[in-house]
């Protein structure tokens, strides 16, 4: 044992562990990236299962239909009137054909600024009282007046109303059924489960008249479709990319699927072989979105509450009517209704693929882990480099003969003040963007984009320019180095705890911002234009404005966006760019320019004396 | 609702005074309900003189439980079944102003007679295994965690003038479902079983299809001016079926959608079609005894008061009732209600016509009256760690303040914060301190006692007050954890005592202690039991804990320990380390392997 | 921690943040350099903390963990508990005292009379369990027996030897002819024999009751009868089934059922205390009883056709549908049941053992340690049953009661009753010592079981009310140590602690303690190693410099 300790010590003095690092941070990362490419492999993803017993998806016959299609048509003709009314008009007309039905009804107002606007409406949402149940639990069926998309829910409206008048003949029902009624998918949800939980702010949004018990899961349905449809599309991503408990979407694939013949489609992949490619490109839109952490419907607000949820949206072109819509939800419900515990059994973190297909957790999370590993060890590296003697400052011993120990055996003073300084100092500066961004009028965006992109590509230069001419002590690569293992080290550190949190987000951030691992101070002129070029290039303002470009719409829009779910639904990723990723770029800029003219890199030339 | 409540308190009074006269008695009150819902009550009351009690010669009073009671010290008895929700926006004031209903699931309080709180507790237990052993209930999970001892809430409806030494005990289970086999031994206590009389209506599909039913069992005894005393047992099931839900044959439950052309649609609508319908539901609909019970009325039982007429039904007398021949009707003078009467041997069949149209809703049901107090209950806040419970309080009254008083029995890993705990008038954004009149309140012992919360408070009229306090929820062991953990944990229904505002002076002994019980509790009412999800751990974890900390500890013990003993020495000093050398161990030592 | 090179040069010596034992310049030059020697001190603090770790493991840890993990096993008499059940500890005997009043005797003979008599009983009996003793009851003694024998012989003098029993209590009336008094030397006499079979023959069913007893239980045979007839044995298990388990109180429920809703009310009490009451008491000494009553309408019986044959029986009772629901509390509940109603029994298949299953008017059957049904036809429209409408029931009832009870059948009712409560003793004697035994046994099969306190001093009362019963067989304080014995035991054999014993198997202990103390064990063991290993070195280094210094 003290043999074992000893030796490896005596390892760490060895030269050619120092030499290794940046090698071993690349190859963390091509790993990562190409366990990723792994994972739609059949021997790395699994074949989605029913957890959860209680569930019993697709076990009960479903009655929705026959006649139950006149009053869908009758509630559809009163829909249909109603387009283009105010929101309050809506709910003045929807509110009694709701009480007819024999429900609670109640409303709420909510309002919320962001980026210069104001989000305000009123919710309606209505109680069918379990019969013989006790106000204990709950499922929420949502629709949306408007979906993500602004287009009008026609068909979603009429057909909740239609099932609820249709649930309420039933006597089976163990929990409350909830139909929430929203003028918008995204707003007026967040608003109804915030005041739902207590979780509101009662000045902006007025809390609930009525309540029921613990929400068990909630499914909105997002119905704009006048055709027939073909198959029905799951959207399941959560605000900050939570997602709801795989059994939900495992319960829906299968009543869906096996019980109505209705295809299932994720992620907009409107058609999908089961073969490798499609399984990559579902897979990838998953992470996106995750990474992204938007809210993409109704029911995204209701995960960050542990209440599971999707939206479901009919889509192509089939042969299947409303009240096979309708069905699929009744199954849901009566699944739902089957629960005897919380869902708990399934998995919450997973990557789907295909409808069945699936990885988990425990399987993915290593290629981000290793990402974010890579600028750990480079941290590291730069610190134990830093401990060894700056060039000159080495012993040179004549009489020496084994020069091993002479080199690793000499320590050098590290001055830590003001790199510290440094990297907190942009670490603080990072405050100012996203409160900017996320508190400018939408009007200013565009100008105060530019603006920070000016500034953003002066402010490395402008930067080290100040550290190296320092009046005082001039900072010397050693100290550059010290900056760069920090920010790399805060950076590795934000990165791997984000990862179990939220994988995509931190597996994007951290691939995007893999090079500042690698770039060195460099004294050449032609060297610095090249660094400075690619810097720019990875840039969080370039990263904004391609990803922008790609998508066909402007940053305005995009920042817009980002502001909105920041107030609204409380998105962190605009955190993560401004407070995680943006400082570590400056600080890989400052790195980057500070290097001195004529000073020979640090691990250069003990080679050369080896 | 008054006019209904009357009768049936007169009957009540009338009958526990003329005591002796008649030893059993039974009625049903039917009352149709606003959205096509009807509330029957039915009541069994029976008694036998205490002498005969004592002696153990039993005729109507059911032997089996008196036994209990013989053995278990009890003087007094009061027990509930109840399933679902009493909808009082659109029902109204509860039957029997509250005072024959519990909370959902089993609820049980009795007087005890003891000495010492533990032989009460002792007695108790006693009392409630072998109840639960009765009812087919599991009452012997009312353990001393879930027993309270109310000090405000109850008083006693019986005369008890002899006995001094009388505990009150409280306990709730909030989980149990109510189910058919707690009817079985129910019916089995009355005389006349289920095979005559009123009682032949009880079926368990329809009771227990109802929207909300209660079953309830009350032991008194009662001591009439100059007569003897006598002990009474009052059966009691109150229910509220859904007729549409009802009149569906049994043999075909499933609700499928009627054929297009049986709905019901409003016609009034431009766009009504053959294939278009807005449904026009919840008129007024005729219903027959046989469609809403799947029987009919089997004469009468033979041992009950033949003077009190068995049936009664609550509808104006505008509206027509039709009944099976040789059934007289009597109607009540106040025009609301009409009584039947039946031969022994004669089966009763009721049908109320539907109304024609034009007829305005309002004369087609008697308008229940409202209640003197709404309430309703829910938890506020989210997460695993603390919470916090608000009942919003609505008096509708515009000129007369409610008094009551609030009892919450809350288990014990709900720790609530008695501090935070405040009454604020709606509108009004600080707390009112002089709603709350009085506070009692016992806090609860891990594992061994409940939280008991009683508060005499009152509420404005016509206002609303939000009562809101926070707890602490706090984790239990491993195996405290029930099978479904992640389910959540119960929390008893808080019960409403509202006093009356002009209190009588009690009666010493007969009908005036039961009045004066009544005269205690104006009206009672229970809020919904509500679900606490505590944090529940992964429970196929506690090996890998276990083995991971003696790990952590071991390694950490080993660590210091070595640096406690091992002695420093210079690296060339100490013996031959480095890469160097392992690997020139590794050489040698497969050379010796090559060798060999 | 880091290990530190010593530096090479004066210069940098100053630099080092770790600066060791100084280092002598004369060992610069050879490549290996030797630690230098620790000072004592250090050797000896080393030597200490070892020394003190082990005495916290040894001395504290062991004996927390020993006193933690070990399963509280309180120390039973087994040994003595093994033979109670195999009957070692206890003979069971009743000596049965006899008097005789001879008052028209004179001394001699009556005395002559008795030994003869006694010498007659030895002969005939085989049974040493059980043994009759004569003793003559003083002239002087008035009429009536004394409490102290169970039996009073009157000699009087009549034309020819007949024996009755008297109704009211234990006494055997005897007359006989003037010529039957033996002459004193005569050795033996036709009415000493007469006397001596007609008490075998009174006490022939006891015997052979308790015999029977015996040997169901494990009693070594040297006092175990010979032979009982096998015919006799097996009526016998057939009553002792029958019988109900012994119990000081019994809760007798009159029910009347009736299908339809008449009659609703009978005059039961007035029955009771008319026909039942005066058995009751006499039954007082050994049970005391509690009744109460109930009336059920609307009760339909589990088998509806009209002839009830003997299969039919066991189904009448509809448990399902009427309550009789057994009473709270300990006592056993003996059901009687009028059924109103006009079945009638086909006349079953008469074996001897079940004589009196079906009562005299074949409108009764007895259910083994449950009660009686008995049918009851009625006209339609009588509404009350009055008390003499109750008069053969009830008295079926009792007949019925009495061997539910385990009474023998033979014999005046006196003397039935203390022959009842002498086989109660012995049986009571006999179930607690085989449950001691049970228990103990037990106790040796699963060491792993937990003995609480409770059940340790539950066995020694046990044994002691034993030892006290056994002392006093046949009396009635016998049979109140048998009783309490018995429900000591039974307490003692069923506490709810001892069964309820978490299951928890070795290799999870291994996969617990293994992490914990492999880890934690082998830093201590190798240091307790090493020390020593230094330790010897020093030693045998001190012994060299010795030796050196010996040879300068």
């Amino acid at each position: 044992m003290p043999r074992l300790l000893a030796s490896a010590l005596q390892l760490r003095r060895d030269p050619r562990i120092l030499k290794l690092p940046p090698y071993v941070s690349l190859l963390c990362i091509l790993v990562g990236v190409a366990w990723l490419f792994l994972l739609p492999l059949d021997q790395y993803s699994r074949r989605t299962y029913i957890s959860e017993n209680a569930l019993l998806p697709g076990q009960v016959h479903t009655y929705f239909g026959g006649s139950d299609q006149n009053v869908f048509r009758a509630y559809k003709h009163e829909v249909n009137e109603l387009a283009g009314k105010s929101n309050t008009d809506v709910n003045d007309k929807l509110e009694p054909i709701v009480k007819g039905l024999g429900l609670k009804t109640a409303r709420q107002n909510f309002t919320y600024h962001a980026a210069g606007h104001t989000y305000s409406g009123e919710n309606l949402y209505a109680i069918l009282q379990a019969p013989r149940g006790d106000a204990t639990e709950a499922i929420v069926l949502v629709a949306a007046w408007e979906n993500v998309k602004h287009e009008i829910n026609r068909n979603g409206i009429p057909l909740a109303l239609t099932l609820l008048r249709y649930f309420k003949r039933w006597s089976l029902w163990s929990k409350d059924i909830i139909l929430l009624i929203t003028p918008d998918s995204i707003a007026g949800p967040q608003a109804w489960v915030d005041a739902y939980h207590d979780a509101h702010d009662p000045s902006r949004v007025s809390s609930l008249p009525l309540k029921s018990g613990l929400l068990q899961g909630a499914i909105a349905i997002d119905y704009t479709q006048e055709t027939r449809f073909e198959s029905v599309h799951i959207v399941y991503d959560g605000v900050n990319g939570q997602l709801p408990n795989l059994d939900l979407i495992n319960s829906i694939v299968n009543i869906a699927g096996g019980q109505m013949g209705i295809g299932v489609a994720l992620q907009e992949m409107w058609h999908h072989d089961n073969g490798y490619p499609d399984r990559l490109r579902t897979m990838l839109r998953g992470m996106l979105k995750q990474g992204l952490g938007l809210a993409s419907g109704a029911h995204s607000s209701f995960i960050p509450y542990h209440v599971d949820a999707v939206t479901l949206r009919p889509f192509g072109d089939g042969w299947q009517d409303e009240m096979a819509m309708g069905r699929v939800v009744e199954g849901s419900f009566r699944s739902l209704n089957n629960l005897l515990e919380h869902l708990h059994q399934s998995f919450f973190f997973y990557l789907l693929m295909q409808r069945e297909r699936f990885v988990s957790i425990g399987t993915y999370l290593p290629s981000a882990m290793l990402v974010a590993a890579n600028f750990t060890i480079m941290a590291i590296a730069l610190w134990v480099k830093t401990g060894q003697p700056a060039e000159g400052a080495a012993p040179k011993t004549k009489t020496e003969t084994n020069t091993t120990t002479t080199t690793t055996t000499t320590t050098a003073e590290r001055d830590l003040f003001l790199p510290l300084g440094v990297v907190a100092l942009i670490q603080s500066l990072s405050i100012i963007p996203l409160y900017l961004f996320n508190h400018a009028p939408e009007s200013t965006l565009t100008t105060l984009f530019i603006a920070f992109t000016a500034l953003n590509t002066l402010l490395p230069q402008v930067l080290s320019h100040l550290l190296t001419t320092l009046p005082t002590t001039p900072t010397t690569p050693h100290q550059f180095n010290l900056i760069k293992s920090f920010s790399l080290l805060l950076l590795g550190m934000f990165l791997s705890t984000l990862a179990t949190l939220n994988f995509s987000l931190a597996l994007i951030t951290g691939l995007l911002a893999s090079p500042l691992s690698f770039l060195q101070p460099c004294q050449t002129r032609a060297g610095k234009v090249a660094a400075t070029a690619l810097l720019n290039a990875v840039s969080p303002t370039a990263v904004l404005l391609a990803g922008a470009a790609y998508w066909g719409t402007d940053v305005t829009s995009v920042l817009k966006e980002a502001a909105v779910a920041w107030q609204v639904c409380g998105t962190y990723s605009p955190v993560v760019v401004w407070c995680v990723w943006w400082p570590a770029w400056v600080a890989g800029g400052v790195v980057v320019l500070g290097g001195r003219p004529g000073t020979p890199r640090g691990v250069g030339n003990k080679e050369k004396m080896g | 609702m008054r006019q209904f409540l009357s009768l049936l308190w007169l009957s009540l009074f009338s009958f526990s005074i003329f005591a002796s006269a008649a030893d059993y008695h039974e009625q049903l009150n039917l009352r149709p309900l606003p959205l096509s819902s009807l509330l029957a009550s039915f009541n069994f009351r029976s008694n036998t003189t205490l002498d005969d009690f004592d002696k153990g010669n039993f005729r109507f009073f059911p032997r089996s439980l008196a036994q209990i009671l013989q053995h278990a010290g009890t003087r007094e008895l009061h027990l509930r079944f109840s399933l679902g929700r009493w909808d009082a926006e659109t029902w109204g004031a509860r039957p029997w102003d509250g005072a024959r209903e519990g909370g959902t699931g089993v609820e049980l309080w009795a007087w005890l007679e003891a000495d010492t709180d533990e032989e009460a507790d002792h007695k108790w237990l006693t009392l409630t295994n072998a109840l639960s052993g009765l009812f087919c209930a599991s009452l012997n999970f009312i353990d001393g965690t879930r027993t309270t001892r109310p000090v405000m809430s109850f008083q006693p409806e019986g005369d008890h003038s002899t006995v001094t030494n009388m505990h009150l005990l409280y306990g709730v289970l909030p989980h149990e479902v109510v189910c058919t086999e707690n009817l079985t031994p129910f019916l089995k206590l009355l005389p006349c079983k289920g095979k005559a009389g009123i009682a032949t209506l009880l079926d368990g599909h329809k009771l227990f299809d109802a929207s909300w039913q209660s079953m309830a069992i009350d032991i008194r005894p009662i001591c009439p001016p100059g007569g003897e005393c006598v002990l009474q047992i009052e059966q009691t099931i109150d229910m509220v079926l859904d007729i549409d839900r009802s009149k569906r044959p049994r043999d075909n439950p499933i609700p499928r959608p009627p054929p297009g052309d049986q709905l019901p649609c409003d016609t009034s609508k431009p766009y009504n079609s053959h294939d278009t319908c807005f449904p026009a539901d919840h008129t007024n609909q005729e219903w027959t005894l046989s469609q809403i019970f799947g029987k009919t009325v089997k004469g009468t039982c033979p041992l009950a008061d033949s003077t009190i007429p068995p049936v009664c039904i609550q509808v104006p007398d505008s509206r027509s009732v039709f009944v099976s021949k040789d059934v007289h009707e009597k109607k009540n003078p106040d025009g609301l209600s009409r009584c039947f009467d039946i031969a022994p041997s004669t089966e009763l069949e009721m049908m109320l016509p539907r109304l024609d149209e034009g007829a305005s809703t309002t004369t087609d049901i008697v308008t229940p009256e409202t209640p003197l107090l709404y309430a309703e209950r829910s938890f506020t806040g989210h997460g695993q760690e603390r919470g916090g419970v608000q009942t919003i309080l609505r008096n509708p009254s515009p000129d007369t303040a409610v008094e009551f008083i609030y009892m919450e029995s809350l288990p014990w890993f709900m720790r609530i914060y008695l501090h935070t705990m405040e009454a604020r008038v709606a509108g009004h954004s600080h707390a009112n301190k002089s709603l709350i009149q009085q506070v009692y309140y016992r806090p609860a012992l891990d594992r061994a006692r409940a939280t008991q919360l009683e508060v005499r408070m009152r509420v404005p009229p016509a206002s609303t007050v939000f009562l809101t306090y926070d707890f602490e929820k706090s984790i239990l062991r491993y195996t405290e954890y029930p099978p479904d953990a992640n389910r959540g944990f119960d929390v008893a229904a808080a019960v409403i005592t509202i006093l009356d505002p002009q209190p009588e002076t009690i009666g010493s002994h007969g009908g005036g202690a039961a009045k004066s019980a009544r005269r205690f509790a104006a009206y009672t009412l229970r809020t919904t039991s509500l679900l606490c999800s505590l944090p529940t751990p992964d429970f196929s974890m506690p090996y890998n804990v276990i083995i991971f900390t003696s790990t952590a500890i071991a390694l950490t013990f080993g660590g210091m320990f070595n640096i406690l003993v091992r002695r420093f020495v210079a690296a060339d000093e100490g013996p031959e380390a480095g890469l160097a050398v392992v690997l020139g161990r590794l050489k040698g030592r497969l050379r010796g392997m090559l060798k060999r | 921690m880091s290990i530190q090179q010593p530096p090479d040069n004066g210069a940098e010596n100053s630099k080092s943040p770790v600066n060791i034992e100084a280092v002598t310049p004369s060992n610069e030059a050879q490549t290996k350099k030797q630690p230098p020697p620790e000072k004592p001190s250090d050797v000896r603090r080393r030597s200490h903390i070892i020394l003190s770790f082990w005495l916290i493991v040894l001395c504290l840890g062991l004996p927390i963990w020993w006193k933690t993990t070990t399963i509280y096993r309180a120390d039973l008499p087994l040994q003595e508990m093994l033979d109670w059940s195999d009957g070692k500890a206890c003979r069971p005997v009743f000596p049965l005292r006899i008097s005789i009043q001879a008052n028209a005797l004179q001394e001699q003979e009556a005395q002559n009379l008795l030994r003869l008599t006694q010498h007659a009983l030895d002969d005939l009996n085989d049974f040493s369990g059980h043994h009759l003793r004569l003793q003559l009851a003083p002239p002087s003694a008035t009429e009536h027996h004394d409490r102290d024998s169970v039996l009073t012989i009157r000699l009087v003098p009549g034309d020819t030897t007949t024996a009755k029993f008297d109704p009211h209590e234990p006494v055997l009336d005897i007359t006989y002819p003037p010529n039957g008094i033996p002459s004193p030397t005569s050795s033996s006499s036709p009415l000493a024999t007469y006397v001596a079979s007609q008490l075998r023959s009174t006490f022939a069913e006891e015997q052979a009751t308790i015999s029977y007893l015996l040997s169901t239980n494990s009693i070594p045979s040297d006092h175990r009868p010979q032979g009982l007839p096998s015919d006799v044995s097996d009526s016998l298990s057939k009553r002792t089934t029958r019988s109900l388990k012994y119990s000081p109180t019994y809760h007798l429920t009159f029910s009347l059922f009736t299908s339809g809703s008449l009659p609703s009310s009978w005059d039961i009490d007035g029955a009771i205390g008319e026909y039942m009451k005066p058995v009751l008491d006499v039954l007082s000494p050994i049970h005391n009883f509690t009744i109460d009553t109930q009336v059920q309408l609307y009760a339909t019986p589990g088998v509806q056709n009209q002839v009830l044959n003997k299969e039919d029986l066991s189904s009448f009772i509809n448990a399902a549908e009427w309550p009789l629901s057994p009473s709270i509390g300990g006592a056993p509940t003996v059901n009687f049941i009028v059924f109103v109603g006009n079945q009638t029994i086909a006349a079953p298949s008469q074996t001897p053992g079940d004589s009196d299953t079906l009562g005299p008017a074949s409108h009764s059957w007895l259910i083994p340690q449950w009660g009686t049904v008995y049918l009851l036809p009625l006209a339609d429209d009588t509404a009350h049953l009055p008390a003499e409408a109750l008069k053969q029931p009830l008295l079926t009832f009792t007949s019925h009661l009495l061997s539910l009870t385990g009474t023998p059948q033979s014999g005046s009712l006196p003397l039935r009753l203390s022959t009842l409560s002498r086989i109660r003793s012995a049986d009571l004697l006999l179930r607690a010592s085989s449950t001691l035994g049970s228990l103990a046994r037990l106790a040796l099969a699963l060491p792993s079981i937990s003995i609480p306190s409770r059940v340790a001093d539950g066995v020694s009362k046990t044994m002691h009310h034993l030892r006290l019963a056994c002392e006093t067989l046949g009396g009635p304080e016998g049979l109140a140590h048998a009783r309490i014995a018995e429900a000591e035991a039974e307490r003692a054999f069923f506490e709810k602690s001892m069964v309820g014993q978490l299951y928890f198997p070795d290799e999870h202990k291994i996969a617990v303690y293994l992490p914990l103390l492999g880890p934690v064990a082998v830093p201590l063991v190798m240091g307790l190693l090493n020390e020593l290993k230094a330790w010897r070195k020093r030693r045998r280094e001190a012994a060299e410099a010795g030796r050196e210094k010996k040879r300068e």
